[in-house]
C-alpha cells in the first residue's frame, strides 16, 4: 500500500524555485551558444542566406558534405546553415525544414532528398517564393523538380560495382549476401545501391524499386548466383556484424558480400575474421572515404565507389552564389542534364574491361 | 468412545491454507522470481527455432548469438539499475560509443597506455552519469525528459569529437582490443567480452542483493516516501544509480570495440529503445522497484534469438520487426498482470 505524504507549501516552492532556476539555466546558455555562433560575421549588409537540408552528420559521408559547404560559404560571406536529421528522418521532418528554411530568408537550399518524393511539394512551394533549390548527392524524383542537382546517381555507381564484381568472379558461382541499411523500411538511396549492384551483375531485378524481391537462385552475367540473404544493417559498423553471423550462418560459402557503405562493410569484415575467412571474400562497398581505402588497401575491402560528397555541396554553394547574385543559371555538365561530381571505382588490382582508380590515387581524393 | 478434539483454525490460518487455482500459482511464483518468465520464453524460443532450422541449434550459431547479445546485455544491466531506481535512461548508447571515444582518443591520439585509456572511459561514462544523475535528482526534472536531453547532446558529442572518423583496431593495443580476443569451449566459442559481462553481472547481482546501497535502490523505486521517511538518502541514491549505470556503460564500450574492431561513430544506434526492450522482456517493471538483474541478460539474449532464429527460418525481415513488437507488447502484459497478484 502506497504511504503517501506531501509535504504543502515547503517542497512545491522549492520546487518551483528549481524550475525556474534550471528554465534560467538553459535560456542563459541557449542565448549564449547563439550568441557565439552569430558574433563572427563584421559585415554590416545582411549576408545571403542558404540552408543545406537533409543530412545525417553522424555519417560521416555528410559531416564531410556539410564541412565543404560550411567552408565554400564562408569564403564567399554566405550565411549557411545546416540542417540534420539525425539519422533516418521521415519526409514530414524535412518537410519541416523546407519550409522553416524558406521561411527564415533562405536565398538558396541545398536538399538532400535520399527520403524520395514525398518532399515535392515543399520543393515546390520554395521554389514558388523565389528560392533556387539544388539537388545534392541524390536526384530528386522526378529530377526536374530542383532547379539542378550535384550527384552522382547512386543507380551508376552502384552498376559499376556490379560489373565491376561479376568480372572479378571469372564465372564462378556468385554466393551473395546483401547487406542492406534497412529491411524495415525503404530509402531510396538503399534501393538504388541494392538494385544497381545487382543490375550490374546482370541478375533479373524484377522490380526495380524493391530490394530482396529477386529469385534466389538463377544466372548473372558470368555463371550462376544465389543470394544468402537481405539483412538490415541500419548502416552501422555492429549492424554490419550481426548481419553478416547471421548470412555465414545460414550459408557458409558465401564469397560474394554487398553492403549499403563502409561501416557496415567494416562490420562485415570482422565477422568473416572471425570465422576465418578474411580472404577469399569480395566485399564491396560505397563512399571512398580516407577510412574505406585504408581498409581497401590492407585487403579487407575489395571493391569501393568513391564519390565526392565535399565537392557537390561546395559546387553548388557557388552554383547558388552567382545565381543570386548576377541571375547565372546552374550549368549541368556537358551532355547532362545534371551537373555529374563524378565517382571512381577502387580496386587494389585491374578489371579487364572495368574502369578503375588505384588505392593511392584514391587516398589523395578521400574524405 | 468422544470424537477426538481438534481445534478450530483461525481466520489467517484459513486463508493461508486454501486452494490457489493454477493461475494465481504461477502469478505468485513468478512474481518471487521475475527471470522465470523470460527464462520460460527462452527455453521455448530456443526450442521452437531449433525445430524450424537445423542450423540454429549449431554451437556455432548459437555462440553468434550469444556473441550479439552482449553489448546489449551490458548496457541492460545499467539500464535494470536505473529502472529499479524509479528513472530510465535514454541516453545510455550514446554514453557508450561517447566513452570509447575518449578511450580511443587518449590511446590512439595521445599516447596515453591502453589500461589509463582504459581507467579514463571509466572515469567519463561516470561523469556523464552524474550529468544525468545531478539533473534527474536536484532539479527533479522528468528523467525521461532529461535523458532524451542529454542523448542529443552526448550524440552531438560523438559527431564533435569523432569527427566522423574511425579510429582503428592498430592504434588502439592490446588491453583496449583485449574484448575482442576469444577462445572454444567444445566447438561454443567463448570471447573475452562475453567474460567480461558475465563478471559485471556477478558483481552487480551480490551488489543489488547482499549491500545496503543495493537495498536503498529497491526502496527508492518502490516507494521514495516511505524510502525519505526510512532515512534513506533518496537524492543521492538517486544520482548514485546513474553514476554507477554510466560506469556500465564504459564496460560496454569496451565489449563494443572489440566487436567492432575499432571505435566508431556509426554504432550501437538503436541500443538506446533495444536496452529497454530487453529489461521489460527480462521482468523489470517500468515503474521501478521490481526487477530482475538475471532478467535483463536473458531478455537481451530473447530479443536477439527472436531476430536470428526468425532470418534462419526464413521469415521476411517485416515479420520479424512484427514479431519483436508483439513479444513486447506480451512482456507488458505479463508484468501488469503479475504485479497484481494479491496476498
Amino acid at each position: 500500500m502506497r504511504l503517501t505524504v506531501r509535504n504543502s507549501t515547503g517542497s512545491s516552492k522549492m520546487l518551483r524555485s528549481r524550475v525556474i532556476a534550471a528554465l534560467a539555466v538553459s535560456a542563459t546558455t541557449a542565448l549564449l551558444l547563439a550568441g557565439c555562433s552569430t558574433g563572427g560575421s563584421a559585415t554590416s549588409a545582411a549576408p545571403i542566406k542558404m540552408s543545406l537540408i537533409g543530412v545525417d552528420i553522424t555519417n560521416p559521408y555528410f559531416l564531410k558534405m556539410a564541412n565543404e559547404a560550411t567552408a565554400a560559404a564562408e569564403k564567399l560571406g554566405v550565411d549557411l546553415s545546416v540542417q540534420s536529421d539525425g539519422g533516418t528522418a521521415g519526409a514530414d521532418v524535412v518537410t519541416s525544414q523546407i519550409e522553416q528554411a524558406v521561411a527564415a530568408g533562405a536565398k538558396a537550399i541545398l536538399i538532400e532528398p535520399a527520403v524520395g518524393p514525398a518532399i515535392n511539394p515543399a520543393i515546390k512551394k520554395a521554389r514558388d517564393a523565389g528560392v533556387l533549390v539544388l539537388a545534392v548527392d541524390n536526384p530528386t524524383t522526378p529530377k526536374e523538380v530542383v532547379d539542378m542537382s550535384y550527384v552522382t546517381g547512386n543507380l551508376g555507381v552502384a552498376k559499376s560495382l556490379g560489373t565491376g564484381t561479376a568480372a572479378n568472379l571469372g564465372g564462378k558461382k556468385a554466393v551473395i549476401a546483401m547487406l542492406d541499411a534497412f529491411t524495415s523500411q525503404v530509402i531510396q538511396v538503399d534501393v538504388d545501391r541494392d538494385q544497381g549492384f545487382l543490375g550490374g551483375m546482370g541478375i533479373d531485378l524484377k522490380d526495380v524499386k524493391v530490394n530482396a524481391d529477386e529469385a534466389k537462385t538463377g544466372k548473372y552475367s558470368g555463371g550462376d548466383y544465389e543470394i544468402v540473404c537481405n539483412q538490415e544493417t541500419k548502416a552501422t559498423q555492429d549492424g554490419g556484424r550481426t548481419a553478416m553471423e547471421n548470412c555465414l550462418s545460414a550459408n557458409p560459402n558465401i564469397n560474394v558480400v554487398y553492403t549499403i557503405n563502409e561501416p557496415a562493410a567494416f562490420g562485415a569484415f570482422e565477422a568473416l575474421k572471425a570465422a576465418g575467412k578474411a580472404s577469399g571474400v569480395t566485399i564491396v562497398t560505397f563512399d571512398g572515404s580516407c577510412d574505406g581505402i585504408k581498409a581497401l588497401k590492407r585487403g579487407e575491402l575489395t571493391l569501393n565507389a568513391q564519390t565526392y560528397p565535399g565537392k557537390q555541396s561546395s559546387l553548388a554553394v557557388a552554383a547558388a552564389y552567382a545565381f543570386i547574385k548576377d541571375g547565372t543559371k546552374p550549368a549541368p555538365t556537358k551532355g547532362l542534364d545534371y551537373f555529374d561530381t563524378g565517382s571512381a571505382l577502387v580496386s587494389a588490382a585491374q578489371i579487364p574491361g572495368v574502369e578503375t582508380i588505384t588505392p593511392d590515387v584514391a587516398a589523395g581524393l578521400c574524405f | 468412545m468422544t470424537a477426538p478434539h481438534v481445534q478450530p483454525r483461525t481466520a489467517s490460518e484459513e486463508f493461508a491454507a486454501r486452494q490457489r487455482h493454477i493461475g494465481q500459482r504461477i502469478q505468485h511464483f513468478v512474481h518471487g522470481h521475475p527471470w522465470s518468465s523470460p527464462l520460460a520464453i527462452l527455453i521455448v524460443s530456443v526450442v521452437l527455432f531449433s525445430l524450424l532450422s537445423p542450423r540454429f541449434a549449431a554451437a556455432g550459431n548459437l555462440s553468434l548469438v550469444t556473441q550479439q547479445a552482449t553489448v546489449l546485455a551490458a548496457v541492460s544491466a545499467g539500464q535494470v539499475l536505473v529502472l529499479l531506481s524509479g528513472g530510465v535512461d535514454l541516453s545510455v548508447g550514446a554514453v557508450t560509443v561517447l566513452t570509447t571515444f575518449v578511450v580511443g582518443k587518449l590511446a590512439a591520439d595521445v599516447g596515453v597506455p591502453g589500461i589509463l585509456a582504459l581507467v579514463a572511459g571509466l572515469a567519463a561514462g561516470a561523469a556523464l552519469g552524474a550529468v544525468n544523475g545531478f539533473l534527474v535528482a536536484f532539479f527533479r526534472l522528468n528523467p525521461f525528459i532529461v535523458t532524451l536531453g542529454t542523448l542529443s547532446i552526448f550524440t552531438a558529442l560523438v559527431t564533435l569529437v569523432s569527427q566522423g572518423k574511425v579510429i582503428d583496431s592498430t592504434e588502439l593495443g592490446w588491453p583496449i582490443m583485449l574484448t575482442a580476443d576469444s577462445f572454444q569451449i567444445a566447438g561454443f566459442t567463448v570471447t573475452v567480452g562475453m567474460v567480461v559481462v558475465a563478471l559485471l553481472y556477478v558483481v552487480l547481482g551480490y551488489v543489488l542483493r547482499q549491500t545496503a546501497w543495493g537495498r536503498h535502490v529497491f526502496a527508492v523505486g518502490d516507494d521514495a516516501e516511505v524510502a525519505r521517511l526510512l532515512a534513506i538518502r533518496v537524492r543521492r541514491v538517486r544520482i548514485s544509480v546513474y553514476v554507477v549505470a554510466g560506469v556500465i556503460m564504459a564496460i560496454a564500450g569496451w565489449v563494443l570495440i572489440g566487436r567492432n574492431g575499432a571505435v566508431t561513430p556509426q554504432t550501437a544506434l538503436a541500443i538506446n529503445l533495444d536496452s529497454i526492450t530487453a529489461v521489460v522482456i527480462g521482468g523489470t517493471g517500468l515503474a521501478g522497484g521490481r526487477g530482475s538483474i538475471v532478467g535483463a541478460v536473458l531478455g537481451s539474449l530473447v530479443v536477439t534469438v527472436f531476430r536470428n532464429g526468425l532470418f534462419l527460418a526464413g521469415v521476411p525481415a517485416l515479420y520479424q520487426d512484427l514479431s519483436v513488437g508483439a513479444l513486447i507488447i506480451v512482456a507488458v502484459g505479463l508484468d501488469m498482470w503479475i504485479r497484481k497478484v494479491r496476498a
